[in-house]
């Protein structure tokens, strides 16, 4: 939400409770100049709903005309000037008659709804005048009573400390930095004071709709004027608060269809989710999201996936496989977690590591890329950085009883990934470089791992603990290099550390491939990498067979060991190198 | 270790730059590598895939790429 458009939304709420002190003042005066503070009778009951109606009018009704008629053109203009930085022709920029229409339409539905509203607790306060006369209800119960039907706990009182709580909670409302204070008071009030509490009262209830309707009035007239300019992508923009609903969390930044999203509106229900149009009531009673109209060709965003359901519900933010590099976790104490959890999580870590500096921008402020995976997903305006996608994998040329080898990722794995990225976070910074900004497991061929542009991708076919083996090398510097294991996970004893040998020699690809890079010429051609090509004599002095292939395997075989604290078994060339050129 | 292993082995290990004829050498050794050999072959994958920025650098771009490799 703009910022325009979100002062608007909390000036409207302020100005609608303020209101309705003056309308619990008018109806309680009226009451007691009507009734000179006496029993009602049945008949001055009824003559006074006509009054009372008044007051509500005059006070509640003119306010909420006052804040649709000043200040709904202010949400249009807001609307317009999204519009006018859109790469979109001049004529959708502007506005036309139609737009004046269909302005004045939305403000006199915003009106309804607060005559909606009026209407429903004039109907209450009458009732509640009504009915003390028949339960002979003395008249200051009466009065409380009503009071309370207009402002809850937040009506005015005869207690001085409730009074000041009240004033404290109301002046200090939409002042972020008393926050806290606010709510202790908020929770004090209904705590100590709430004996008199009414069930539900006006000010909740206009408070909620002053809001909504300047959130409701953009949504709908955004959504005109995005189908007038033949738009049918929109990103969920916003900002998130403590208590932002897990559906809107998880939609956050997300840049879907039109269809995408009238299909998920169809089919998903979440916490305080409302009935109506999703462009309109977005994620429900309150939602400070909007839908913002956006087109892929534009090319600053690209078409996201439909988050799960279960995604709607974050679960993300505890650490449930904590592991660090003085600490690695070990392989009894991995406990499983889910495909949602993961992706949520680690999702939103690659998203912020994504905006790490030292990853090179072009003049256009998009990520320097140089690997085919992220440069194809571009290509195909896929999510790739700071994003994570997992998929299981098929060997449709191994058939096992007749179908396709299938290789998936169990919960246990998505532990252990949750644990290693700890670890690889740890190595970042350890080695100065940025963080990983996205894992990217696709079922494309038979490559174990690779590392890329920031980004890990793993083949489930290989780094799985039910595809992992248990095989121990006894290998030794001075044995001979003929009889090496192949690669460094066979130096390790247990499935968790040799798959951690993989995560630490893809990451060993990254430090090459990112470190000292400070612009784009660095990242075409990185300094590391410059350095490695000048190592001598690297073939066979290193613990595994791998290493000797060529010399970025052999700084990776060799970091994989010397991170894991194999330190006998690496090259000492590596650890030179490491001193001289990493370090 | 059979010799197209080592063939595609010898391609990884080059000192200068891969070139598109390296690779297509590579993609047709790894089409006839036999089953058994297939899981070693899966770590020269990962070497190669390490590399192709050399020669996307000549191409231009990674049209060239073979699909699922």
């Amino acid at each position: 939400m703009s910022r325009i458009l979100e002062k608007l939304a909390d000036q409207h709420e302020e100005r609608i409770i303020n209101v309705l002190y003056q309308l619990e003042n008018d109806v309680i005066n009226e009451v007691t100049r009507a009734t000179k503070g006496q029993l009602v009778s049945q008949r001055l009951a009824i003559q006074l709903q006509p009054r009372l109606r008044s007051i509500i009018e005059s006070t509640f009704l003119n306010e909420a005309d006052l804040l649709i008629n000043d200040d709904y053109n202010k949400i249009a203009k807001e609307v317009l000037d999204t519009f006018g930085k859109m790469p979109i022709p001049n004529k959708f920029k502007n506005l036309t008659d139609i737009d004046l229409s269909t302005i004045n339409a939305l403000k006199t539905q915003s009106f309804s709804g607060f005559e909606d509203i009026a209407e429903r607790f004039l109907k209450v306060i009458n009732d509640e005048v009504y009915q003390s006369t028949i339960a002979g209800r003395p008249f200051n119960d009466m009065v409380s009573n009503i009071k309370s039907h207009i402002n809850g706990v937040y009506k005015s009182s005869n207690v001085t400390e409730i009074n000041e709580l009240v004033d404290f909670i109301n002046e200090n409302k939409f002042d972020t930095a008393k926050k806290a204070q606010v709510e202790d008071a908020v929770r004090k009030l209904h705590t100590q004071y709430a004996s008199d509490r009414a069930g539900n009262n006006l000010r909740r209830y206009a408070s909620q709709i002053a809001h909504d309707s300047v959130m409701q009035f953009h949504g709908q007239f955004t959504v005109a004027k995005a189908k007038a300019s033949g738009l049918n992508h929109f990103t969920y923009t916003g900002t998130l608060v403590r208590d932002s609903r897990p559906f809107c969390q998880n939609m956050l930044n997300r840049t879907l269809t039109e269809e995408q999203i009238r299909d998920m509106w169809n089919n998903r229900a979440w916490q305080g989710k409302s009935t109506g149009d999703p462009f309109i009531v977005r994620g429900g009673y309150r939602c400070r999201h909007t839908w913002i109209p956006t087109d892929p060709s534009w090319g600053e965003e690209t078409v996201d996936e439909v988050p799960t359901e279960e995604e709607a519900f974050d679960e993300t933010l505890n650490v449930v496989n904590s592991s660090s590099l003085t600490n690695k976790i070990k392989l009894d104490d991995i406990k499983p977690v889910s495909k949602t959890f993961i992706l949520n999580k680690l999702g939103k870590q690659f998203k912020e590591n994504a905006k790490d500096g030292r990853y090179q921008e072009d003049s256009n402020g998009k990520p320097t890329l140089r690997f085919r995976n992220s440069i194809n997903a571009r290509a195909k305006n896929e999510k790739y950085i700071g994003h994570i996608k997992i998929e299981d994998s098929i060997n449709k040329k191994r058939l096992v009883n007749g179908k396709p080898q299938e290789f998936k990722w169990s919960e246990k794995d998505y532990g252990i990934m949750e644990a290693m990225m700890q670890e690889l976070d740890e190595l970042a910074i350890k080695y100065d470089v940025p963080k990983l900004r996205g894992i990217n497991i696709t079922n494309r061929g038979n490559v174990v791992a690779s590392m890329g542009d920031g980004v890990l991708d793993l083949n489930p076919r290989y780094i799985t603990l039910d595809r992992t083996g248990e095989q121990v090398s006894k290998w030794k510097m001075g044995d001979s290099k003929f009889d090496r294991p192949y690669t460094a996970d066979s130096h390790f004893e247990n499935k968790l550390d040799k798959i951690r040998s993989t995560y630490y020699h893809e990451f060993g690809h990254h430090i090459h491939q990112n470190k000292y890079n400070t612009d784009s010429r660095d990242y075409y051609f990185p300094q590391l990498e410059q350095d490695l090509k000048k190592v001598g004599r690297f073939k066979g002095n290193s613990a595994t067979e791998y290493a000797d292939y060529n010399k970025f395997e052999w700084f990776c075989e060799n970091f994989t060991l010397y991170e894991s604290g194999k330190t006998k078994l690496v090259d000492p060339r590596f650890i030179k190198f490491l001193d001289e050129k990493v370090k | 270790m059979s010799k197209l292993f080592n063939e595609a082995k010898d391609i990884i290990g080059l000192e200068r730059d891969l070139n598109l004829n390296d690779y297509k050498k590579f993609i047709e050794i790894q089409k006839n590598i036999t089953e058994n050999e297939e899981d070693k072959f899966a770590w020269l994958l990962e070497a190669l895939e390490i590399r192709l920025p050399e020669i996307a650098q000549k191409e231009g771009n990674y049209d060239w790429v073979e699909p699922d490799n």
